[in-house]
């Protein structure tokens, strides 16, 4: 029991920094901004029904 | 504590970027190389917010992801989001105490919201799901009204949705990423439109011909708000959408009380259409507790104006004027986000109790005329930049006249009149004098000691009457700032353009040094 | 052909809005009511001792005072009529009917009034809202905010007759001008016209820009001389088109049209007689005020109605127009920064081709038209355009 909560206080530790570092250094965002490019040429290759 | 007071210096003294902010922001694309620092406590609440923030967009995207991945995946707009924490905290930049706890709580209620309202929007979507019997039952109790309608005519119909058509496609986009709407306002100009045309009707246009609205609904009100360019898209977007549509028309003179029989009486012939489509019967008793909750909002707001008419306005920006224009047009009436406000309004409150101020503020500017969706955090840099502080703006004062719940023909009325001085109308219509008479207004309630004239170059109807607002404000001695800017089209201005106005007239005019040298002049074409 | 009589007379009265005909009328008390807008019932400013005149600004160089005050993205026309009204060419009038149906437009009286640009100490104006669908209570709307706003007021400061009989009167003098026009229309439907685009569009505009009951006998004279007149031994018109879009009152469009052999079979756009220039019905049954004010919101072709019935209407009017006058093609027309014809041009050039397969160009041009040598460029590449595909057409009969 005492090593199973030792396990999840480290887990959840190890999470807690792992977060703030995501927050920090906006690790997030950099993730979005990669995704950039591959989606917008998705985008600019999807067919379209272009009228009016 | 006095350790947590240590741990502040230290950090403080490593990471805070106030006066040096460009520092911290990559070049060309002004991301953060890291968020900002603002001393222990705000940000650890900024954190927590932020925190707050994922769980919400997790909230969403998890429970239904086949189905998010397929809107992100068919709708261009829809990447855009993906970026909105990026965007909130480019409305919180260098903000700290209440103003933090104030735009962080909008913001996140915004989130909740919007993410609510697209899992109604994909699950309707009858792109994502052609030929579904399921979709298109939930169709049957979606009202689509045009995004500059307020949707508080659709408290009268508790069993329905009120979707503001645009508003997820369109306009919250173009706030979030500044190139959001260039490729559709592209569509548009290819098939001959005019490149002079306002980009709101235009990126609208666009999404129709790319047939990338969601395709929702049982029925539309269409209308001629704010202006005659939104008149005119909704003749192309009606051929796209093909939904029972009836417009919806809004009259412009709205001071005179002779247009009022007419404006109720286009408010019954709204709901009569809504009754046909929907098959509901008009609620008047939902309706009025809708009407009840939007007077308290209402209220929550003026509370928000007094505040700021302090030497110490705690909560200025776009976190406050986007809230208003989403509270106004998207949530009237609802009891969550009255609930936000009075959060809210306690930490406002407390604040100018205690005399605190944490911003450094030179100026108290009225900014006029109706802001740059592509560059939603401009108060931030007004305010970093030359500790200018936009204590009042015109797109943040609308609707602001209670409705009168006694009785069913009052309450229409007071409907009428909230449609009638809605987001971008308020002042644009009504007569010239409407717009013009409440700057100096506001320039005295608000004590302020400068204009920003926003010149929305593709804006007719305010163009046409720019040179009266120059005019004015040399006959009253007032400094007038005057920055040019073309709504959502970053490729025609660009937030670099709109800074050079305010630099050169900040150095010229004002003789000042700015409060951050660093935010003069930078790079952040390739930004969201 | 002979040369009309009474044409450069007609081209004189075009120079400047206070023309000999409008000098006259003021000199004999009579009340002048500017306006701009088919929003703006025209009979209805010619009741008793007013006289309506639509606003031009002939003759516009520069717009350097009107670009300071308006923005250089404002329609040319609105522009214009500022300029003029600061140079000082409006002050002949005494009242300014305005409607809040055009930003732009509505910011020109609104401009005058703060910065008291007419010098006439009788000067008022008013403007009324107006509705953008046809309904029964729009209708009711659209007359009271007459009512309110232009019969009161020149009620109120000119004693301007509004009776019934007053009414009456100002309609039948508008049919009968109406009934010269729709013969004069007619003649456009022939082969081989009597009557040359431009001098069509003359005698229209003058018809607008003067008082009525001193232009009609001109008018009378002009038709009579019509129905004698010989055409030309040879018909030198390669192309018939109907020309629609937004306010026109620069004659030398139509000039540029005849120097590409470009013949105007109907003129559907403001300023035009489509309309404009039709009989108004009034039966015995109703107020004659009630008539004329539904009269003018059915007909209006403006492009801020927004109902699905007034958006297919506008279409409609132009494919009959096109066929009542055998026309081959159509030519949208906007003037530049106007943005209901801008929307209305762009979807409208494109369905007209693509949905009803009639040849279609559309086009943007300045309020000044003189001297546009793109505009003739290609107004001179679409006549040759038709002219091919009936020269295929009739070989493909062979």
């Amino acid at each position: 029991m005492l090593k199973l909560l030792k396990r999840l206080c480290i887990t959840a530790v190890v999470l807690f920094v792992a977060v703030v570092c995501i927050y920090w250094f906006n690790l997030d965002m950099k993730l979005v901004k990669l995704l950039e490019k591959p989606l917008m040429q998705h985008y600019d290759n999807m067919e379209r029904d272009h009228r009016m | 504590m006095k350790l947590l007071d240590i741990l502040d210096k230290k950090l403080t003294e490593r990471f805070d970027a106030t006066h040096h902010k460009a520092d911290i922001l990559e070049e060309g694309t002004a991301i953060y190389k890291h968020r900002e620092w603002r001393g222990l406590s705000d940000t650890a609440y900024d954190f927590g917010q932020w925190c707050r923030l994922w769980g919400i967009l997790l909230k969403w995207a998890v429970p239904k992801a086949p189905q998010n991945v397929k809107a992100i995946w068919r709708y261009r707009w829809m990447y855009h989001y993906l970026t909105v924490p990026a965007f909130f905290d480019r409305l919180c930049a260098n903000m700290k105490g209440a103003d933090l706890r104030a735009a962080r709580n909008n913001l996140n209620y915004l989130a909740a919201n919007v993410t609510g309202t697209f899992n109604t929007i994909f699950d309707a979507d009858r792109n994502l799901h052609p030929g579904s019997a399921k979709a298109e039952e939930l169709n049957k109790k979606i009202i689509c009204v045009d995004e500059l309608l307020p949707s508080l005519i659709g408290k009268g119909f508790p069993n329905c949705e009120t979707i503001l058509f645009q508003e997820y496609a369109m306009y919250l986009p173009s706030v979030i990423q500044q190139h959001s709407p260039v490729h559709y306002i592209n569509q548009m100009e290819i098939h001959g439109l005019p490149a002079d045309v306002c980009p709101l009707p235009s990126f609208e246009a666009g999404l129709a011909i790319e047939n990338d609205f969601p395709l929702i609904g049982c029925c539309m009100l269409t209308s001629n708000m704010p202006c005659d360019g939104s008149i005119m898209t909704s003749m192309i977007q009606d051929r796209r959408i093909g939904l029972p549509t009836q417009p919806l028309n809004i009259p412009l003179r709205w001071k005179r009380e002779e247009v009022q029989e007419y404006a109720v009486a286009e408010m019954q012939s709204a709901i009569d259409f809504i009754e046909k489509h929907t098959g509901e019967k008009f609620d008047w008793d939902a309706f009025k507790e809708g009407c009840e909750i939007w007077n308290e909002q209402n209220k929550a707001k003026f509370e928000k104006w007094d505040l700021n008419r302090t030497d110490i306005p705690p909560h200025t920006g776009a976190s406050a004027w986007l809230y208003r224009i989403f509270e106004h047009q998207a949530v009237p009436g609802d009891p969550k986000a009255l609930a936000n406000d009075r959060k809210v309004n306690k930490y406002l409150e407390a604040q100018v109790a205690k005399g605190i101020c944490p911003k450094e503020i030179r100026h108290r500017a009225i900014i006029w005329n109706t802001p740059c969706n592509n560059y939603a955090n401009f108060n931030n840099w007004l305010l970093e930049c030359w500790g200018i502080d936009s204590v009042c703006e015109m797109i943040d004062l609308h609707g602001s006249e209670l409705i009168d719940t006694s009785s069913h023909e009052s309450m229409l009325y007071g409907l009428a009149k909230m449609y009638q001085t809605s987001t971008m109308r308020a002042h644009t219509k009504g007569g010239y004098e409407v717009m013009y008479d409440d700057l100096w207004r506001k320039y005295e309630e608000f004590h302020g000691d400068m204009i920003i004239m926003f010149d929305q170059i593709s804006c007719k109807g305010v163009g046409a009457i720019s040179g009266l607002f120059e005019e004015g404000a040399q006959q009253r001695g007032i400094k007038m700032c005057i920055v040019r800017q073309d709504l959502m089209d970053p490729t025609s201005i660009s937030r670099k353009d709109m800074r050079r106005d305010v630099n050169v007239f900040m150095q010229n005019v004002m003789g000042e040094e700015p409060l951050d040298p660093t935010l003069v002049d930078f790079d952040d074409d390739q930004s969201w | 052909m002979r040369d009309l009589k009474h044409l450069q007379f007609f081209e004189d009265l075009l120079q400047q809005a206070h023309n000999d005909l409008v000098k006259q009328a003021k000199d004999d008390r009579k009340v002048a009511v500017g306006y701009t807008c088919y929003y703006v019932p025209e009979v209805l400013m010619n009741c008793g001792d007013a006289f309506s005149v639509r606003l031009r600004a002939p003759n516009t160089g520069s717009l350097d005072i009107s670009q300071y005050y308006m923005s250089s993205f404002i329609c040319g026309y609105a522009r214009a009529l500022f300029e003029r009204a600061f140079e000082g060419g409006y002050n002949f009038l005494d009242f300014y009917a305005s409607s809040d149906t055009c930003q732009q437009m509505v910011r020109v009286v609104e401009n005058i009034h703060e910065l008291q640009l007419i010098q006439n100490p009788r000067f008022t104006y008013g403007i009324i809202d107006a509705p953008l669908k046809v309904t029964t209570h729009g209708t009711k709307f659209y007359m009271e905010q007459i009512e309110q706003n232009f019969i009161a007021p020149l009620k109120e400061h000119f004693g301007i007759d509004y009776s019934e009989e007053a009414i009456r009167a100002a309609v039948a003098e508008h049919n009968e001008m109406a009934q010269l026009f729709t013969e004069t229309s007619d003649m456009r439907k022939a082969d081989n016209p009597v009557i040359t685009p431009k001098e069509y569009h003359i005698i229209s505009i003058a018809s607008y820009c003067c008082p009525t009951y001193l232009f009609l006998p001109y008018l009378r004279e002009t038709v009579e001389e019509l129905r004698s007149r010989e055409p030309d031994a040879k018909n030198r018109w390669r192309a018939r088109v109907v020309v629609a879009g937004s306010e026109l009152d620069d004659y030398a469009f139509s000039e540029i049209m005849e120097n590409s052999n470009c013949y105007v079979v109907a003129d559907r756009y403001c300023f035009g007689t489509f309309p404009g220039r039709q009989v108004i019905p009034l039966n015995d049954d109703e107020p004659a005020l009630l008539q004329v004010c539904r009269y003018y919101l059915e007909t209006n072709q403006c492009p801020r109605f927004m109902s699905q019935e007034k958006i297919q209407e506008r279409r409609d009017v132009v494919l009959d127009l096109v066929k009542e006058f055998h026309a081959e093609g159509i030519i949208y027309e906007q003037a530049k920064f106007c943005d209901f014809w801008g929307y209305e041009r762009t979807l409208n050039t494109q369905i007209m081709q693509e949905e009803y397969g009639i040849p279609t160009l559309g086009i943007d041009r300045e309020y000044v038209v003189r001297g546009s040598g793109q505009l003739a460029t290609r107004i001179q590449a679409f006549v040759e355009s038709l002219e091919i595909k009936r020269i295929r057409k009739e070989g493909n009969a062979v």
